[in-house]
């Protein structure tokens, strides 16, 4: 029963790791997009294999693996564009992939063109904030949110998406741990913004514990926060008094929003019940 | 027998023949179909499956609606249109009821329904049938073969009512629900207990 949650949670990080630790340094930003988009679907078809559960047949959510690994294939084309061209076409391309392709659950074409909307301005976002800070926070935002959904997808009754949610935070992981992985622009940023807003609105379509769209929307911009909270551009050594005490209250801030948006999702998780099946 | 008597006979036999309309070779008249509408509160389905090789759990359906036709002589095999709502899963546990909505079990936000629509049956004896039917659960249709049992037909005041009970036994995994094999067993039992107002016209 362990071997089914631990390995499609930690295979891809480490395989994904494993690669780009091979890439060559100036590499890694270019093609951390398409490794990462490939690695997710294959961690699916891994879970499905140790939960006994293929061949299954088709549902709706296995479009997220699929647009993922469409993802990482854009993002790497992407990234042979000149920047200013890139800048624009990929997020409206990855947004209009999204969009067409994740149709969810109770997701009518307006519910699909938000979902387009919402991955443009996303990774948008993130390619602004993996500029803004040469990608040294942004792999850490992904990982923080990630993490959050995991728990959310569990207690919504959708294990499959708690363990691709926890694949995804390996594999943000694995982006701050190899040097030059998350450069400015380049497919780890596209990946990271298009895959978190995916996760969250998948999670969505198909949650049972009824948390609200706004739960499922901060989760997954934790990464604002994080960036915000987390300056990129510190003051001068000079001019800073206790960097560590403003470091620290930072964190704080950033576990308690944490917190407050996970707490009816503990609560729920953390409820004595008997769970006759045992699971996960 | 004077001949007018003979006459009218034969007279009253062709006006007989005439008006039934039917050949003297027919079988026996059959009696109407009479047509029933499930009562959800009295209706329920439960499923009975192996927990980690060891006990047999249990679970409850119950919102079950549809319709059933019979004829009361039995002479016909019940027809049945059932359709349990699956977000009406009640296994005890509101966490365990939440996995069982998710989409690799029942997928509740795909599938609204499971459904069985009968289409023949065979009579084992005079209250009990082998019902041949379609049985869809979480969007894939198998043809499955249904125990059933008329348990009664009564009423009260407020019109007449009748009782089937429907017992079947389905291997998940022909329907999709293949995850976590091993631990869960794969054969399934479905009970389904029936209750039906009859449809009166007007």
């Amino acid at each position: 029963m362990l071997a089914e949650l631990l390995v499609p949670i930690f295979l891809p990080g480490i395989a994904f790791l494993a690669i780009l630790l091979v890439l060559k340094p100036e590499h890694r930003g270019r093609w951390s997009g398409l490794v990462g988009g490939c690695v997710l679907p294959l961690a699916t078809l891994v879970g499905f294999g140790y939960e006994g559960a293929w061949p299954s047949s088709f549902s709706n959510w296995h479009r997220l693996p699929l647009i993922l690994g469409g993802v990482g294939l854009l993002s790497t084309a992407f990234c042979c564009l000149p920047s200013r061209v890139r800048r624009w076409f990929a997020p409206l391309g990855l947004g209009a992939l999204a969009g067409a392709f994740g149709a969810f659950p109770d997701m009518d074409s307006s519910g699909q063109c938000l979902l387009g909307l919402s991955v443009v301005a996303s990774v948008k976002w993130w390619m602004l904030a993996s500029e803004a800070t040469l990608g040294r926070l942004v792999g850490l935002g992904a990982w923080v949110s990630c993490v959050a959904l995991a728990p959310m997808a569990l207690d919504g009754g959708f294990t499959t998406l708690m363990i691709l949610s926890a694949s995804g935070a390996t594999i943000a992981g694995a982006l701050v741990l190899a040097p030059q992985a998350l450069v400015a622009g380049g497919g780890g940023a596209m990946l990271l913004g298009a895959m978190v807003p995916l996760l969250a609105w998948c999670g969505f379509s198909y949650d049972y514990a009824e948390a609200p769209w706004w739960q499922w929307a901060g989760v997954a911009g934790l990464p604002v926060a994080i960036i915000v909270f987390f300056d990129p551009h510190p003051a001068p050594e000079e001019q800073a008094r206790r960097p560590w005490l403003s470091g620290l209250l930072r964190a704080v801030l950033v576990v308690l929003l944490v917190g407050w948006l996970l707490q009816p999702t503990l609560d729920s998780l953390l409820a004595p019940a008997d769970d006759p099946y045992g699971s996960y | 027998m004077s001949k007018n008597v003979l006459c009218g006979f034969w007279c009253l036999l062709l006006a007989l023949l005439a008006g039934a309309n039917f050949p003297l070779n027919a079988e026996p008249p059959q009696s109407a179909s009479t047509s029933w509408q499930l009562d959800p509160v009295h209706s329920f389905g439960l499923f009975r499956v192996q927990h980690m090789n060891a006990g047999m759990f249990w679970g409850r359906f119950n919102d079950v609606t549809g319709t059933i036709a019979h004829h009361e002589d039995g002479s016909v095999p019940p027809q049945l249109e059932v359709r349990c709502a699956v977000e009406s899963i009640d296994t005890g546990s509101e966490k365990l009821d939440r996995t069982m909505l998710g989409p690799k079990w029942f997928n509740g936000k795909e599938h609204e329904a499971m459904t069985f629509v009968s289409t023949s049956g065979e009579k084992i004896d005079a209250t009990h049938w082998k019902l041949k039917g379609d049985l869809t659960i979480a969007g894939v249709s198998r043809e499955v073969e249904v125990m059933t049992e008329l348990t009664g037909i009564g009423g009260g005041p407020q019109g007449r009512k009748i009782g089937f009970e429907c017992t079947v036994e389905i291997n998940r995994n022909a329907f999709g629900i293949r995850i976590l094999r091993g631990a869960i067993g794969d054969k399934v039992r479905l009970v389904v207990g029936l209750e039906g107002d009859e449809i009166t016209a007007g």
